[in-house]
């Protein structure tokens, strides 16, 4: 068939240089459209992750293989979820040979997980996916999951088959009941257990077209979800009870983090409930389950619930030469990039600002 | 190979210098120690000449912060920066001053007192990285640092705008120094310099 020719589309200008592509800009702002709601979300996320490593996952329509872009895009995404959401945890399961395995259980350290990660790149798939195994292999480590922390499973699928012991829609039955969301990214086509499955537990569900799309579907669900609105009639609680341990000084004694290797510290936190010692945070406590942080883990999830509005495209009614943008004074070319001006203090940015203050400073310099 | 590869730690070629100064005359009037804009303008004319000084490659901005606006006044529209362009400092402190001049000229007197006394300093960071965003992206190897030179106390609605510049400022790799001439001290710069690796000070004479 007709081979996808992305190298026509590039435009180059009298001095040879590259022109900006406007419609990656036009992708840019549909990504923030989804982002800008304010709903009230999960910002405690209690997270499996289910990789499918069965025959599919070799399969080379994608570059370099489905494996290797699963696995790819997933330590980025580990990356950045601790970043985003750092009272979260995280784990890892993988289901091949008609079997589910739980590699990683939950944990708020990242070391572990891309290790583990790192480790799976050397592996190949084989065999079977189960959908309904590697469900219950999850279910029953959600009940020890706080009530007020969101539940959610991402599943990343290579197949166009599962092979189940029973029935499927048991299993799905009782995600829906213990809450757990379920959100599936498919490479191949869609299946509808998988589209039962996340249409059921209030989740998304995307098969992807290529390489990018698969990248940038994975990354969407670095955003904590909506909370849905079963959870509004729950009895949540209000009030959850945190430590916020000050890095002290003292001798050298030993860690809690650290018991079997032994290491001696001189400074630590100290959870203020036990005063077991700890060598970073964020942390629960393994004596006494408090949950330890420091206020900027707290003030790193603010611009999920506080997300900055969409800055509008500017009339051309009133030509002027190329104004200058606000946010870093050099002057908008009107040929290559767009002005764009913030609804609330109607200052104009150009499209490189207005692309960081949107993904990374969620703040715009003229609302002070 | 991807999981192995970690960015070269070698020199940067250059640096770029942030300055955020902040002109709220208000404040400038309730400093002790009997500081004066004048004296810290000349203390910040030599540590400018110096960083220029240090690498002929080495760019500055500089931003200026009042009560209720801050806005990037070095470089200006007849000064742009030019990746070839080597900065002499003569030309710099001439242009300097007269952009600070004609920014506290313009700054607006009307308002009730309790307004005067704000500072503007989260609005001046976004600014700031910005800036760094815009420049990093056309000389990926530029050190880039902030210095926040100021007098007003924090104002505490800020405080989730400054949590987001500090948490960019991390991703970038930019260091925000404070230096704090005001009456009393600046957690929010204190947990700037702490979390971005930069220094904070506060002098008592």
């Amino acid at each position: 068939g007709e081979m996808d020719k992305p190298w026509e589309s590039i435009e180059e200008d009298e001095s040879g240089n590259i022109k900006h592509n406007k419609t990656l800009y036009v992708r840019r702002r549909m990504e923030a459209e989804e982002e800008e709601r304010v709903v009230r979300r999960g910002v405690i996320r209690y997270v499996y992750v289910i990789l499918d490593f069965s025959e599919g996952a070799s399969e080379k329509d994608v570059h370099p293989s489905r494996h290797a872009l699963m696995l790819e895009t997933l330590y980025d995404f580990l990356h950045s979820f601790f970043d985003q959401n750092p009272l979260s945890q995280m784990g890892i399961v993988v289901t091949r040979d008609s079997a589910a395995e739980k590699l990683v259980a939950f944990t708020a350290n990242p070391q572990a997980l891309q290790n583990t990660v790192e480790e799976l790149y050397l592996a190949t798939g084989s065999g079977a996916p189960s959908i309904e195994n590697a469900l219950n292999r999850v279910i029953s480590s959600f009940e020890d999951v706080p009530g007020y922390a969101s539940r959610e499973l991402l599943v990343l699928y290579n197949s166009l088959h599962s092979c189940d012991p029973g029935n499927v829609t048991d299993v799905i039955k009782e995600c829906v009941e213990r809450r757990i969301r379920c959100s599936v990214v498919g490479l191949g086509a869609e299946l509808f257990i998988l589209r039962k499955l996340a249409r059921d537990t209030h989740g998304v569900y995307n098969v992807c077209l290529n390489e990018q799309h698969y990248r940038d579907v994975v990354l969407a669900q670095l955003t904590p979800p909506p909370s849905p609105a079963f959870m509004e009639h729950e009895e949540t609680a209000e009030l959850i009870l945190m430590g916020f341990p000050h890095q002290q000084r003292g001798g050298a004694t030993l860690c809690f983090c650290h018991r079997k290797e032994k290491r001696q510290t001189n400074e630590g936190y100290f959870c203020p409930r036990c005063h077991a010692k700890y060598c970073s945070l964020p942390t629960v406590c393994q004596v006494c389950s408090l949950t330890l942080v420091a206020s900027p883990h707290l003030a790193r999830s603010y611009h999920h619930l506080f997300p900055l509005g969409r800055f509008e495209q500017v009339e051309e009614d009133t030509p002027q030469e190329d104004p200058s943008c606000f946010g870093c004074c050099m002057p908008i070319q009107g040929d290559t990039d767009l002005p764009l001006r913030c609804p609330k203090c109607r200052q104009v940015f150009c499209m490189e600002c207005d692309y960081f203050i949107h993904k990374s400073l969620h703040n715009c310099p003229g609302c002070a | 190979f991807f999981f192995g590869v970690m960015s070269a730690t070698s020199a940067p070629e250059r640096t770029l210098l942030v300055v955020i100064v902040d002109v709220n005359s208000h404040n400038w009037g309730q400093v002790p120690h009997k500081v004066t804009f004048d004296n810290m303008l000349q203390h910040l004319m030599f540590c400018l000449n110096a960083h220029l000084q240090l690498n002929a490659a080495n760019t500055l901005a500089l931003i200026a912060s009042d009560h209720n606006r801050s806005e990037i006044v070095f470089p200006c529209d007849s000064f742009m920066p030019n990746n070839d362009h080597v900065l002499y400092f003569d030309d710099v402190k001439d242009a300097v001053l007269q952009q600070l001049h004609a920014f506290v000229e313009s700054s607006s007197l009307a308002g009730s007192t309790r307004k005067m006394g704000r500072s503007t300093l989260s609005s001046a960071l976004s600014h700031a990285l910005c800036y760094i965003n815009r420049i990093v992206a056309a000389s990926p190897d530029t050190a880039c640092r902030v210095v926040a030179i100021t007098v007003s106390p924090d104002t505490s609605s800020q405080y989730i705008s400054i949590m987001n510049n500090i948490f960019s400022a991390c991703k970038l790799q930019v260091a925000i120094d404070g230096c704090v001439l005001g009456a009393c001290h600046s957690s929010f710069l204190q947990q700037a310099a702490e979390l971005t690796g930069g220094a904070y000070s506060k002098p008592t004479s």
